[in-house]
């Protein structure tokens, strides 16, 4: 039996680790298995807020479920907190919060009695410190003014909201979020990336998400998976980084297909894509080194003097782009 | 509150302590208790059993013409509670099998199971909650609420306060009837999905038992008298004090229920929500 103080004592640099995490399914009678993760290995680094993504049926909602004990792993171990997440799931439990994807409670019951009986699952009192902790959630979560009104009634919006209050009633070490802004308006929104990015201080948080835009505001840290495969981890800005190749987009008017050739015969010129957009022509400048781009790309377009340029800067890489690069092509 | 005021908060708060194997099963029994009598389910169902049974004694002891002159004789008020027994035994096995179909397969479809297990809930906990706290609104709903209504019935019947202990014996092997239907609906809600095949499934265990009875009873009585469908007539042996043609249906419904609870416990343990 382990308590919350053993925090201290089992304290892991690393929050979350999974090595070669695997889960197959049944798919039916003689038809074999299907797999909905496959050797999967994350690293989660303590205090991050870490942005699980990929599409539908990627396996993000199957890999929470491993991570919290819901569903058994078929392969492979996972480490969280310190713990072994099968043989020591409650202890992970303990000091660890769960937002689920579409969050279902007691419809008889009210937000505060929800919160009251989670909070009683990690404290035995005194009375007045818990019921303290529920208003501070139930403020948090903006849902004071909604704590006596049953959840019977309440909108998907509200639903989430108070899933996010009952996540945090612990204060947990680990916050594993699925879906985290599902079904809230953009204030609500903008509200739950506040309280992560408030909340990184003292908690991991690991989220999944469809949102990239989310993923890019707030993550330290970024995993995408595609067919239940890891297909890029690393920290955000590592990741936006992407190889050695960076992109220059120019705006030129006139006839540019004698500079575009020029440009095409020079080493540090990867590709040069163009295309035509009323009277001008757009083109992004795929260059190997950035030094003899930065120097010699201007003056050899320039060199004709029939050229105007109109635009001219480096492209700077979306999530998104790189997220439809390695899973878009995949289809 | 800001957030350092936020965590000298939280330090005040005392954290449970409890072995793991029943991890969150005093919060969820509190909480399964509470929803029977805070919802019509748990006055509903009492409602409706008090005023069936006592309506049925009242006839019997107030209004029917053909109760004659021996209306406050021990064989009469034997009789009377016979009937009773049998209503009482039909009904709140009924009242189980449909109120607790539902117990595990509602959660576990909703995502509901999976939200409680998230947080420290020893699965066997949340099994051995769900029973218990079924077990005590169904018992006080079906049996001794009811059964204690008929108790002070009878006494003002009879003008004096009769015995009670073969009331209480009788409740008690009641209640084990109940409890045996209890633990059998809990078990089939962990090992399948669909709630018609539940509900076929027990109603199967409740009419099939008749049929084997009358198949064995010439061949084999000691079998015909272990299977817990015995157990309602063996309840008018008790409240009249006579001694039982067996005990075994007795043993064997306890047997039946714990190996069934220990069977939903290893299931609900495997289960993948």
């Amino acid at each position: 039996m382990r308590r919350r103080g053993e925090s201290v004592i089992n304290k892991d640099p690393i929050a979350v680790q999974t090595d070669g995490l695997t889960k197959t399914y049944l798919a039916g009678k003689n038809a074999g298995t299907v797999p909905a993760v496959r050797s999967l290995s994350l690293i989660v680094p303590q205090n991050a807020i870490f942005g699980f993504v990929g599409p539908n049926g990627a396996g993000k909602t199957t890999t929470i479920k491993l991570l919290l004990g819901l569903i058994r792993p078929t392969a492979g171990s996972i480490r969280i907190l310190g713990y072994d997440a099968v043989r020591e799931s409650l202890a992970i439990r303990r000091r660890t919060g769960y937002l689920p994807q579409e969050p279902r409670f007691y419809e008889h019951m009210t937000a505060r009695e929800i919160l009251r009986f989670k909070a009683r699952f990690y404290f035995a009192g005194p009375r007045g410190s818990i019921e303290r902790r529920v208003d501070e959630m139930l403020e948090l979560a903006g849902l004071a003014d909604r704590a006596d009104r049953r959840v019977r009634g309440f909108s998907g919006g509200e639903r989430q909201r108070l899933g996010i209050a009952q996540a945090q009633i612990n204060d947990p070490d680990l916050l594993i979020l699925d879906e985290p802004a599902a079904g809230l308006d953009p204030l609500g929104r903008r509200d739950i990336l506040e309280v992560m990015k408030r909340l990184r201080a003292r908690s991991t948080i690991f989220f999944s998400t469809h949102i990239l835009d989310d993923v890019q505001q707030v993550s330290d840290a970024v995993a995408i998976l595609h067919r239940g495969e890891l297909v890029a981890q690393a920290p955000l800005p590592e990741l936006l980084a992407g190889k050695a190749q960076k992109i220059y987009v120019l705006a030129l008017t006139g006839d540019a297909r004698a500079a575009q050739a020029r440009l095409e015969q020079q080493e540090w010129v990867i590709s040069v894509h163009a295309t035509a957009d009323g009277g001008l022509t757009r083109w992004e400048v795929s260059v190997a080194d950035d030094d003899l781009a930065g120097a010699q790309l201007l003056p050899l377009v320039l060199e004709d003097g029939g050229l105007r340029v109109v635009e001219f800067g480096s492209k700077k890489r979306r999530l998104e782009d790189l997220f439809v690069e390695l899973v878009g092509s995949g289809g | 509150m800001n957030l350092s005021e936020a965590a000298a908060e939280t330090g005040r708060l005392e954290p449970v302590v409890e072995p793991d194997w029943r991890s969150g099963f005093a919060n969820l029994l509190q909480l399964e208790i509470r929803r029977w009598w805070t919802t019509w389910r748990g006055w509903g169902l009492l409602a409706a059993m008090t005023v069936l049974l006592n309506g049925l004694l009242a006839y019997g002891l107030w209004i029917d013409p053909n109760r004659g002159s021996g209306g406050s004789s021990p064989e009469f008020v034997a009789g009377t509670f016979d009937v009773l027994l049998f209503w009482m035994s039909i009904l709140s096995v009924m009242a189980t099998i449909f109120l607790a179909q539902d117990a595990l397969i509602g959660e576990k479809q909703a995502g509901v199971a999976a939200w409680i297990l998230s947080a420290p809930v020893a699965r066997g906990a949340y099994i051995l909650a769900k029973f218990s706290g079924y077990a005590a609104g169904l018992l006080a709903a079906t049996v001794w609420l009811p059964g204690l209504a008929i108790y002070l019935q009878f006494s003002l019947g009879q003008g004096r306060w009769l015995p009670a202990v073969p009331f209480i014996a009788a409740y008690l092997l009641q209640s084990l009837y109940v409890l045996f239907y209890l633990a059998l609906v809990i078990a089939l809600g962990a090992f399948v999905s669909s709630r018609a095949a539940v509900l076929a499934a027990a109603f199967a265990v409740l009419i099939g038992q008749p049929f084997l009875i009358n198949l064995v009873e010439d061949a084999a009585p000691p079998i015909a008298w272990a299977l817990p469908a015995r157990l309602p007539e063996l309840v008018r042996f008790v409240h009249r004090s006579e001694p039982l043609p067996s005990s075994a249906g007795i043993v064997l419904a306890l047997v039946f229920a714990a190996v069934f609870l220990a069977l939903a416990v290893w299931r609900f343990g495997r289960e993948e929500l």
